[in-house]
C-alpha cells in the first residue's frame, strides 16, 4: 500500500501552481490599483508617470503575486480537506491522514480506500487553472489604468492654447535629447565622461523625457532647462580652468625645455659668463634677504616695546607685513635663479636631447597644435564652439605619444606631454559643456521669446566677473621670458598692462638686474616688433605722468631699451 | 472497492434484517432504516405518525426478524409505573417475589406513549438510560439488547401528556412516519387483503445485534467531521455565539450532549451502510433531523410562523455549511 503522503505530493505541486495563478491575478489587481492612482495623479499633473513604469509596476506586482502564491507552503491538513471537498471523497482523505499509524478495525481498510479514491482523482481536475473573475477584474483594472493614462496624455481633451504649448514643450524635449545625445552619448566620449558630466547627461535625458511627454508647464520647462544650461556652463568653466592650468604647466615645461635648448646652443664662454652673472645675482639676492631679515628682526623688536603708541604700532605692523611680502618675492626669485643655474649644469647628453627635441618637426607640430588649442579655448571662453575638433584633439594625443616614444623622455618632456594630454582632455570636456550649454540655451530660446529669448539670458553661455577675459589669452601670445622677472612655478605668463599707479606704502622694493642673453619664447605668432612700440608708448606715458617712482624710472626706460636692442639682434 | 470483513458482515446483516422487515412493511424505507440504525447504535426510537401507518407492525416485525424477546405496552392514562416495570407480589410461599413487567424484553414497544401520565412515562427514564429498573429498592438489570420503540400520534392531543424534555432526550431518534404513497398503499392493500400474509423469519440473533453495535463503535471519524457535527449542535443553541439565525430566532433551547452523541453514532452507521470506513459530513447531515428534531424546543414565534424543528435544522445546516469553507482558495 502506498503512503497517502506520497500520493498527495502532485496535488501539493498543483496547489502551488494554482495559487501562483491566483496570485498573479491578486498581484495584478494590486498593481493595477497602484497604476490607477498613479495615472490619475499623472493626469492631474501632480506626479510624472511613464507608460513603461506603469507596465513594470503592473508586471512586478503580478510577478510578486505569482511568487507569493507559489512559495507559501501547503499544509497537509488543508490539502486533504480541500481534495475531499473538490473530489467528493467524503472525508476519506482527511480521516485516513489523521488515522495514519493507527491500528483500529477499519484503519487498514480506510487507508487503502483513501489511496484508491485518491488515485482516481486528477490534480488538474481537482485544482484547475481557471480564468476567474479575479483575473478578469485585474485585467479590467489594468485597462482602466491605461485608459486614464492615455486620456491624461491625450491632446483631445486640451484647448488649442494648451495644445500649442504642449507642442512647443515637446519640441523643446526633442532638442534637449538631441543635444544630450550629441554631447554625451557618442561612443568615444562615453568613456571620457566625468561623474558630473554623467549626472548632467542623466538630468538632460530626464528633462527631455518630461518635455517630450509635455507633462510640465512651459515656464517650468524653461526654468529647468536654464538650470541645466547653467550647470553645463559651470562644468565648461571648470574644465576650462583646468585646461588653463594644464596649458600653463605645459608652458612652463616648454619654457624650461626652450631654456635648456638655448643653453645647449651657447658657447662655453657664454655659459661661464652667464653662470658668473647668475652666481652674482644669487649672492646679491642672498645679501638682500639677509638685510631684509635684519629689518624684520628690528621691526619685531620695536613692536615688542610697551611704550609704543597705537599709531606707531600699526605702522610697524604694516612695515612688517611689507617686509614679509618682499621676503616672499626674493625667495621666489632665488628659486628661479637656482633653476637657471641647474639648467647650466646639465650634462652634454641632456643638452643633446634638448637640442634634438626643439629641432624635432613633430615637436614643432605639437607646439602648433598647442597654440591652436589655446586659440580654441579662447573661442570656447567667448561662448563659441571649440575650433579644435575631436579628430584634431585625437591627433594631438597621438602625436604627443609618438614624440614621447621617440625622445629619451627627459623629465621636463614628460611634464610637458602630460600637461598637454590633460589640457586636451579638459578641452574636450569644455567643448562638451559649452555644447550642452549652447544647445540648452538654444532650446530654451524656443517659443514666444524667439531664439534669443529670455531663456538665453540664464541658459546661454553668459560669463560673469570671474570668467576668463581675452586679455589673458592675448598675453600668452606675446610672452617674453625675462630673467629679471621671477618665473612662476606654474608657468603662468599673464601680461599686465602698465598703468603706472604707485603702490601704497613707503617700503623698499626689491629689484634685481641681470645682464644676460634674453630667452625668447618660440610660441608667439605675433611679431615682437609689432607690439613693442605700443608697450613702450604706454610705459613712457606712465613715466610722463610721474606715476612711477623716480628711482625706478631709469630702470623702466632701460628695460624697454634692452628689449628693443634684443629685438634688433 | 476496498473490503473489510467486519463492515461487510455488518452491511449484510443490516440488509438481511431490512429485507425481512420489508416483507411486512411496504415502502417506508427511510423509517425502516432509521429504526435499524437505532437498533445498531444502541438507541431508542420514538415513532411519530398518524394511526394506522404501520408503526406497531414495524416494531413487531423487527422483533421477529431479530429473534429477540419482544414486549409491548399500550400506554393509557390509567397505566401505572408498576404495570411497566413489574412489581413484587406475594407468592404462594408467602414470599415477595418480583414479577417482571413488560419492560423486561429486548425490544419494547411503548405504544402511544403520550397517553400515559408523566408518572408512568417517567418509569421508563431509568430503564432507557441505565438499562435497569429499581423496584422495591432492588435494582433489576435489563438484558441487552434493550431497545424501546415508542409511538405517538400528533393528533388527538386531548387527554394526552406530551413527553417531557428529559424523556424525549433519551430517545436516540425521533422518526416521523409519513403517509404511504399511492403505489405503496396499493401494495399494502394487496398484501393485507389477500389470503396469504407475510411471515418474517428471524435472520439475526441477539448476539448479532450486540456485534453490530460493537462494530459501529469502531468506525473512525476525522476531527474535521466531528467539528462539523458539533458545530451543528452548537449552532442550534439560541444563546450560543455561533447560533444559526434560525435557532436564535425560533428556539428556546438547543440539543443536549446526548444529541451530539446520537449524531455521531448515527453517522457511523450511515458510513458503514454507505460502504465507507469513515464518517463523512454527509452521514452527519443525514442523521441531523432524526437525532435532533426532538431535542430542540421551539418558541412561540416558531409556532406563530409555522416553523417546524426540521426547518430550523435545515437552516442551521445551511448556515454551518456556509461557514465550512474550502481551506485552499485557488
Amino acid at each position: 500500500m502506498r503512503n497517502i503522503q506520497e500520493d498527495l505530493a502532485p496535488f501539493a505541486k498543483r496547489v502551488r501552481l494554482a495559487r501562483g495563478w491566483r496570485g498573479i491575478a491578486q498581484g495584478a489587481s494590486a498593481g493595477a490599483a497602484i497604476c490607477i492612482v498613479w495615472a490619475t495623479l499623472d493626469a492631474f499633473r501632480l506626479v510624472m508617470a511613464e507608460w513603461q513604469w506603469l507596465g513594470i509596476t503592473f508586471a512586478v506586482c503580478a510577478l510578486a503575486g505569482l511568487i507569493c502564491g507559489f512559495v507559501i507552503p501547503v499544509s497537509s491538513k488543508a490539502l486533504t480537506k480541500s481534495i475531499d471537498r473538490r473530489a467528493a471523497l467524503k472525508d476519506r482523505l482527511t480521516t485516513a491522514t489523521e488515522r495514519t499509524g493507527e491500528s483500529g478495525v477499519f484503519d487498514e481498510a480506510l487507508q487503502a480506500d483513501a489511496s484508491e479514491a485518491l488515485r482516481e482523482v486528477s490534480p488538474k481536475k481537482a485544482f484547475p487553472l481557471r480564468f476567474t473573475r479575479l483575473h478578469g477584474g485585474s485585467l479590467a483594472l489594468g485597462a482602466l489604468a491605461a485608459m486614464i493614462f492615455m486620456l491624461g496624455n491625450s491632446p483631445l481633451l486640451m484647448s488649442p492654447g494648451q495644445r500649442k504649448e504642449r507642442d512647443e514643450v515637446h519640441a523643446m524635449g526633442e532638442a534637449v535629447e538631441r543635444v544630450a545625445k550629441e554631447q554625451f552619448q557618442k561612443p568615444d566620449s562615453k568613456q571620457d565622461l566625468t561623474p558630473e558630466e554623467k549626472r548632467l547627461a542623466g538630468d538632460m535625458m530626464k528633462l527631455a523625457r518630461e518635455l517630450e511627454r509635455a507633462r510640465i508647464p512651459k515656464e517650468q520647462a524653461l526654468q529647468k532647462q536654464n538650470e541645466l544650461a547653467q550647470k553645463a556652463n559651470d562644468l565648461a568653466k571648470q574644465a576650462e580652468g583646468q585646461a588653463r592650468v594644464d596649458l600653463a604647466n605645459a608652458q612652463t615645461a616648454e619654457d624650461q625645455l626652450a631654456a635648456a635648448a638655448s643653453v645647449a646652443n651657447m658657447s662655453e664662454s657664454e655659459k661661464t659668463q652667464m653662470a658668473s652673472q647668475l652666481s652674482k645675482a644669487m649672492t646679491d639676492l642672498q645679501n638682500r634677504m639677509s638685510q631684509l631679515q635684519k629689518e624684520q628682526a628690528k621691526a619685531r623688536e620695536a613692536l615688542n616695546k610697551s611704550n609704543l603708541s597705537q599709531a606707531g604700532r600699526e605702522a610697524l605692523q604694516r612695515q612688517l607685513s611689507q617686509l614679509s611680502q618682499q621676503g616672499k618675492g626674493l625667495s621666489s626669485q632665488m628659486q628661479a635663479l637656482q633653476q637657471k643655474m641647474k639648467t647650466l649644469q646639465l650634462s652634454k647628453e641632456a643638452m643633446d636631447v634638448f637640442r634634438k627635441l626643439v629641432n624635432d618637426p613633430l615637436y614643432k607640430q605639437i607646439l602648433e597644435l598647442q597654440r591652436k588649442l589655446q586659440g580654441s579655448m579662447k573661442q570656447g571662453a567667448n561662448g563659441k564652439m571649440s575650433a579644435l575638433s575631436d579628430e584634431e584633439l585625437k591627433e594631438l594625443q597621438r602625436k604627443l605619444e609618438a614624440l614621447a616614444k621617440r625622445l629619451n623622455d627627459p623629465e621636463e618632456m614628460k611634464k610637458f606631454l602630460q600637461a598637454m594630454l590633460d589640457a586636451a582632455k579638459h578641452a574636450k570636456q569644455m567643448g562638451r559643456g559649452n555644447g550642452a550649454g549652447l544647445g540648452l540655451g538654444l532650446g530654451s530660446g524656443m517659443g514666444e521669446s524667439g531664439p534669443q529669448g529670455g531663456a538665453s539670458a540664464g541658459g546661454g553661455p553668459s560669463y560673469g566677473p570671474g570668467a576668463p577675459t581675452q586679455d589673458i589669452w592675448a598675453g600668452d601670445t606675446q610672452h617674453v621670458n625675462k630673467l629679471d622677472k621671477p618665473v612662476e612655478n606654474r608657468g603662468t605668463t599673464h601680461a599686465e598692462s602698465i598703468t603706472g599707479e604707485q603702490r601704497p606704502g613707503d617700503g623698499s622694493e626689491p629689484y634685481v638686474e641681470i645682464k644676460a642673453p634674453t630667452f625668447v619664447g618660440t610660441r608667439s605668432s605675433v611679431p615682437y616688433q609689432r607690439v613693442m612700440p605700443s608697450y613702450k608708448r604706454r610705459a613712457e606715458s606712465a613715466l610722463e605722468r610721474q606715476q612711477i617712482p623716480k628711482k625706478h624710472e631709469k630702470r623702466v626706460k632701460e628695460y624697454f631699451d634692452s628689449l628693443t636692442g634684443a629685438g634688433g639682434k | 472497492m476496498t473490503e473489510n470483513t467486519e463492515a461487510t458482515w455488518f452491511r449484510d446483516k443490516f440488509d438481511a434484517i431490512r429485507a425481512e422487515i420489508q416483507k411486512a412493511i411496504v415502502g417506508q424505507h427511510e423509517i425502516v432504516e432509521n429504526v435499524l440504525i437505532c437498533l445498531a447504535a444502541n438507541g431508542h426510537v420514538l415513532l411519530e405518525g398518524m394511526p394506522g401507518l404501520g408503526k406497531t407492525l414495524l416494531v413487531r416485525t423487527l422483533a421477529s426478524a431479530v429473534s429477540v424477546d419482544f414486549g409491548r405496552i399500550q400506554f393509557t392514562p390509567d397505566l401505572m409505573p408498576a404495570d411497566v416495570t413489574g412489581t413484587n407480589v406475594l407468592s404462594e410461599g408467602r414470599v415477595f417475589e418480583f414479577r417482571k413487567g413488560p419492560i423486561f424484553a429486548n425490544i419494547l414497544l411503548a405504544d402511544e406513549i403520550n397517553r400515559a401520565t408523566p408518572k408512568t412515562q417517567s418509569a421508563l427514564l431509568e430503564a432507557m438510560q441505565e438499562r435497569c429498573v429499581t423496584v422495591g429498592g432492588k435494582r433489576h438489570v435489563l438484558e441487552e439488547p434493550f431497545l424501546v420503540m415508542a409511538t405517538q400520534n400528533p393528533i388527538e392531543q386531548e387527554g394526552t401528556y406530551p413527553l417531557p424534555e428529559a424523556q424525549l432526550d433519551r430517545f436516540f431518534f425521533k422518526v416521523l412516519v409519513p403517509y404511504p404513497t399511492k403505489e405503496e398503499l396499493a401494495e399494502v392493500v394487496m398484501r393485507t387483503t389477500g389470503s396469504t400474509e407475510a411471515a418474517p423469519s428471524a435472520v439475526a440473533s441477539r448476539e448479532d445485534v450486540m456485534k453490530m453495535r460493537s462494530i459501529v463503535r469502531e468506525v473512525p471519524i476525522a476531527q474535521a467531521v466531528l467539528d462539523y457535527a458539533l458545530s451543528i449542535v452548537v449552532a442550534c443553541h439560541p444563546e450560543g455565539e455561533t447560533a444559526s439565525p434560525a435557532a436564535r430566532r425560533f428556539c428556546n433551547f438547543g440539543p443536549s450532549p446526548r444529541g451530539a452523541q446520537s449524531l455521531i453514532t448515527a453517522g457511523k452507521v450511515h458510513a458503514l451502510l454507505a460502504g465507507r470506513f469513515n464518517v463523512a459530513k454527509e452521514d452527519i447531515r443525514k442523521a441531523v433531523k432524526p437525532a435532533l428534531r426532538h431535542r430542540i424546543l421551539l418558541n412561540f414565534e416558531a409556532d406563530a410562523e409555522g416553523m417546524s424543528a426540521d426547518r430550523v435544522l435545515e437552516e442551521t445546516i445551511a448556515a454551518v455549511d456556509t461557514s465550512d469553507r474550502d481551506p485552499i482558495k485557488v
